[in-house]
């Protein structure tokens, strides 16, 4: 065994297998350094069991007691006094807070509605005496109003027409001729 | 005669399981046998006897609370002084430190002419170490050791837990029990062999 490896054992050597346990035997007995650094290290281990020892005081059993008391009635309580997360509850409480915000936000910001018209009664009178209306002038325009042919006869004339067939008194208007559109 | 499961049980897991149960005089059996113990445990580790208390009150109340889910998988030992060690780290991380020991002859500027004194005509160096001043001596080596270092040599040398046990305790292998113990060896061998060494 080497002293490096005897080195790393020596600290833990009770819990040793017998067969490296061997080796680090016979490896201490011919190496003095690693024989002296194992005397050190159990001296040091004897030494440190002068740490000193404190006995619980007088109040501890009786605080340890009030303690239980209080964590039995919290137990007892249907929604116990002390919270159960801390700073997270309120994180979690912001952040759902935030979210019903956002989701809500149309209800909250005042947006104003293009509302569909009702019509009254009187609106419908009102339409229905204006088609009425519309449709007595074009009633009366088609059966009272003459047409009138605004082009000139000698234009309406074709050239290879008989002269003979043509009135003597042009412009004169004739019933029941070309309609002027949109009189 | 059959053995039954609890006859090979750790008798400290039974007495959780007889509390867990709903007997309570289970729990005051384990309030006998660790108060002492883990107030001890806790007092090594933080250096503060009244800080020591009221950490060790919080052990039991949480030994209390977990009542109802303890699964006796290892010795109960183990299990409490996990509790106990969680909460002295967390204390001493809370508090941004580990408090150190400062024994007044330091301050004053007359450390380094401690010695230890012999008290016993018996070379074993462990029964010569029974004077204030050789406790003080070694409660400084030991708080100044790196904090799971101090854990481990504390769980191993005082309370004679098992390299298991103690990886149980501290949440880590085996392997670095073994590593913590070693390493806390050989800062405790060049903290207090000088001093052992101008005694003789």
């Amino acid at each position: 065994m080497r002293c490096n490896t005897a080195r790393r054992l020596i600290s833990t050597a009770d819990d040793l297998r017998p067969q490296p346990a061997a080796e680090l035997a016979e490896h201490l007995h011919e190496c003095a350094d690693c024989a002296r650094l194992r005397a050190e290290l159990d001296i040091a281990w004897q030494l440190i069991r002068a740490h000193p020892e404190t006995e619980p005081s007088a109040t501890f059993r009786a605080g340890l007691r009030k303690r239980l008391t209080q964590e039995e009635r919290s137990f007892g309580r249907p929604w116990p006094l002390k919270p159960v997360l801390g700073w997270q509850w309120m994180a979690l409480a912001a952040g759902a807070l935030v979210l019903a915000v956002l989701f809500t936000s149309d209800l909250v910001v005042y947006q104003p509605r293009i509302r569909e018209v009702q019509l009254s009664k009187t609106d419908n009178y009102d339409d229905q005496f204006l088609d009425d209306l519309q449709r007595t002038l074009r009633d009366f325009e088609l059966e009272y109003l003459p047409a009138y042919d605004s082009w000139p006869v000698s234009l309406l004339e074709t050239p290879d027409r008989d002269p003979s067939e043509s009135s003597p008194q042009d412009g004169t208007p004739k019933k029941g001729g070309n309609r002027h559109e949109g009189a | 005669m059959v053995e039954s499961p609890m006859d090979q049980m750790d008798p400290d897991a039974a007495l959780m399981v007889e509390f867990q149960n709903g007997n309570n005089d289970a729990f005051e059996q384990l309030l006998d046998k660790y108060d002492k113990l883990i107030v001890n445990f806790i007092y090594k580790i933080v250096n503060d006897r009244g800080r020591a208390e009221e950490l060790a009150q919080e052990v039991f109340l949480r030994v209390y609370r977990a009542r109802g889910r303890y699964e006796p998988r290892a010795r109960f030992a183990a299990w409490i002084y996990r509790i106990a060690a969680n909460l002295s780290l967390k204390a001493a991380a809370r508090e941004g430190r580990m408090p150190r020991y400062e024994p007044k002859q330091e301050r004053d500027g007359g450390g380094g002419s401690e010695r230890f004194e012999p008290s016993d005509p018996r070379p074993d160096a462990e029964n010569q170490l029974i004077g204030s001043e050789n406790a003080a001596l070694v409660q400084r080596a030991v708080q100044s050791l790196p904090k799971k270092e101090r854990i481990a040599v504390i769980l191993r040398r005082f309370e004679n837990l098992s390299y298991k046990e103690i990886s149980v305790a501290m949440n880590c292998t085996e392997a670095a029990v073994k590593t913590y113990i070693h390493r806390g060896k050989l800062h405790l061998k060049a903290k207090l062999m000088p001093h052992h060494q101008g005694r003789t």
